[in-house]
């Protein structure tokens, strides 16, 4: 008996960001970023803030969904912190000092610039993951990809890849999830000793979790091939999601407004 | 002396949207030196039961004590041992040698390189590949049929008190699947046998007991005679009475009075051949 796993970042539902066309929601996030990257001061982070925040409001995810993502770089964070409020033996005054380390004010406003100019990149990534289905996401850069098929990329067979990896996610988990409660069954313990030991203990999970993925990738080629795949090129999908008016003036305006508050602000 | 579980329920994702119940209170005892047969049909909570008694899944209410004493956490490494073989356990081979592989668990059991040596040429001397012939080969050159009996091996080079197997013959030819049911007939002079499966036909004539699961409830516990001779509870428990059965059954149908119903060929024939012959 198998309870359904939730799968990846995706969080269903019907919200305006939901609906948009993925191409156009990519977009927006490349448009997004250009705003992050341009803007100057705290003002255009202010910014950028009311329209991530905008956008999680409009998309109905829980904002702890969103900002789960910050986690991830948290590490990143305080050393950025850090990196800019640290001072060595710093001539003028400074809000602390131990011996020759010395905590600067001035550094720490830098820092706390580029600390939420980090949240607010993961914040808008995470929600483009976060609203979008990996198949939906898988298609909309097949498209973006298709007019480089004129200078001979293979787009055609990159989305071909795209989709059989994320088909095989979940199989993939649940394969290692069974090869680790079967080395468990045989005594194997993962938890216990220190960093170099807790990696040689999943040697026995990633072993034959690898050698059952090459074997599966072979015999899907032998399948392909044995319905007629002959490669990516001149391909049809059987769902073509299509811009609507309301994508293309999304696109559009969000963009440009985004792109003009980045090079003012 | 048993492996007894005691109102065991079992809920995956317990709490969410998700939630599945597995077991609904389930209580049974598995003696030493007994082959009890789980059979349930697919989603009946046979492989989540088999979990939980292996301590591999703490069930949500109810308790898992074997002899006596209640453990917490995977029962294989404790004192005598659950061992637990999975669904396919070949895709759990991992190491460069058979022989390795089989030493894997004894070595997590704390016993020393040359013991655990022992241990695995006796486990695979047991499931019928001689540690000289297979010990130094790669698991990954095994045919299917000997990469199951080595995995089963791996298990039983651990010396469980029960031994558990999840659907042993599955996906196995003719001959595998005869090697497997020796191992399981052998296994049983040294420990509790527990074998869970969907398919009535492998086991049933060898089982001391079958136990019927159905939506992770107990609706059969007893001899497989008994079983055998009402066999609407396969049906009940959603599952196909074995072919020898069903073809008694056919002929009672037909309006012959058969005395008793019976899993051996030769048997079935003759109580047919009688029952016609009152008929005359």
């Amino acid at each position: 008996m198998k309870a359904p796993v939730p799968f990846g970042q995706f969080y269903p539902g019907d919200s305006p960001v939901h609906r948009l066309e993925p191409r156009a929601k990519m977009g927006l996030v490349a448009a997004y970023m250009v705003m992050l990257f341009t803007v100057d001061g705290f003002a255009g982070l202010a910014a950028a803030t009311a329209v991530a925040a905008l956008a999680v409001a409009v998309s109905s995810v829980p904002s702890r969904l969103v900002l789960r993502g910050i986690r991830a770089v948290s590490i990143i964070l305080v050393f950025t912190l850090l990196a800019h409020g640290l001072r060595w033996n710093p001539a003028t005054v400074t809000l602390l000092r131990v011996g020759p380390v010395a905590l600067d004010a001035q550094g720490l406003v830098t820092g706390l610039f580029f600390v939420v100019r980090i949240v607010l990149l993961v914040v808008g990534t995470s929600l483009l993951t976060l609203t979008t289905s990996p198949v939906r996401l898988a298609d909309g850069l097949e498209r973006l990809m298709r007019p480089l098929e004129v200078l001979r990329f293979p787009a055609g067979e990159v989305a071909m890849m795209l989709t059989v990896a994320l088909r095989f996610i979940p199989t993939t988990a649940e394969e290692a999830e069974k090869i680790v409660v079967a080395q468990v069954a045989r005594g194997a313990r993962f938890d216990t000793g220190g960093l170099l030991k807790r990696a040689r203990a999943y040697v026995p999970v990633l072993v034959p979790l690898f050698v059952n993925l090459f074997r599966r990738a072979d015999e899907l080629a032998t399948a392909m091939e044995a319905r007629c795949y002959r490669g990516g090129a001149g391909r049809t999908r059987f769902t073509e999601s299509r811009m609507t008016l309301a994508d293309r003036a999304a696109l559009l305006v969000g963009a440009a407004l985004m792109i003009v508050v980045g090079v003012v602000l | 002396m048993s492996l007894a579980l005691s109102s065991v329920r079992y809920t995956y994702a317990a709490g969410t949207a998700f939630a599945t119940d597995a077991l609904a209170g389930i209580d049974l005892a598995f003696e030493p030196g007994e082959l009890a047969l789980v059979l349930g049909a697919t989603g009946s909570g046979k492989s989540t039961l088999l979990r939980v008694a292996a301590g591999l899944l703490t069930p949500l209410s109810g308790s898992v004590r074997i002899d006596g004493r209640s453990v917490d956490g995977p029962l294989a490494v404790v004192e005598p041992g659950v061992g637990l073989v999975f669904q396919s356990p070949e895709m759990q081979l991992f190491a460069e040698t058979v022989e390795a592989d089989v030493r894997f668990g004894p070595l997590n059991q704390g016993l020393t390189e040359d013991e655990a040596h022992h241990r695995a040429t006796r486990a695979l001397e047991a499931v019928g590949l001689g540690a000289g012939e297979f010990g130094s080969r790669s698991p990954f050159t095994l045919s299917g049929g000997e990469a199951r009996r080595a995995a089963i091996a791996g298990v039983l080079a651990m010396d469980p008190g029960y031994l558990l197997l999840d659907e042993p013959t599955a996906g196995l030819d003719v001959e595998g699947r005869e090697a497997v049911r020796e191992i399981v007939a052998a296994s049983r002079r040294r420990a509790g046998v527990v074998v869970v499966t969907h398919d009535a036909e492998e086991f049933l004539g060898s089982a001391d007991r079958v136990i019927l699961l159905s939506a992770g409830r107990v609706t059969f516990d007893g001899p497989a005679d008994e079983l055998v001779q009402s066999p609407e509870r396969f049906a009940e428990a959603g599952l196909k009475a074995p072919e020898i059965l069903r073809a008694q059954i056919l002929a009672r149908d037909a309006g012959l009075e058969l005395t008793r119903l019976s899993l051996d060929p030769a048997d079935a024939g003759l109580l047919i051949a009688t029952a016609r012959r009152g008929a005359r």
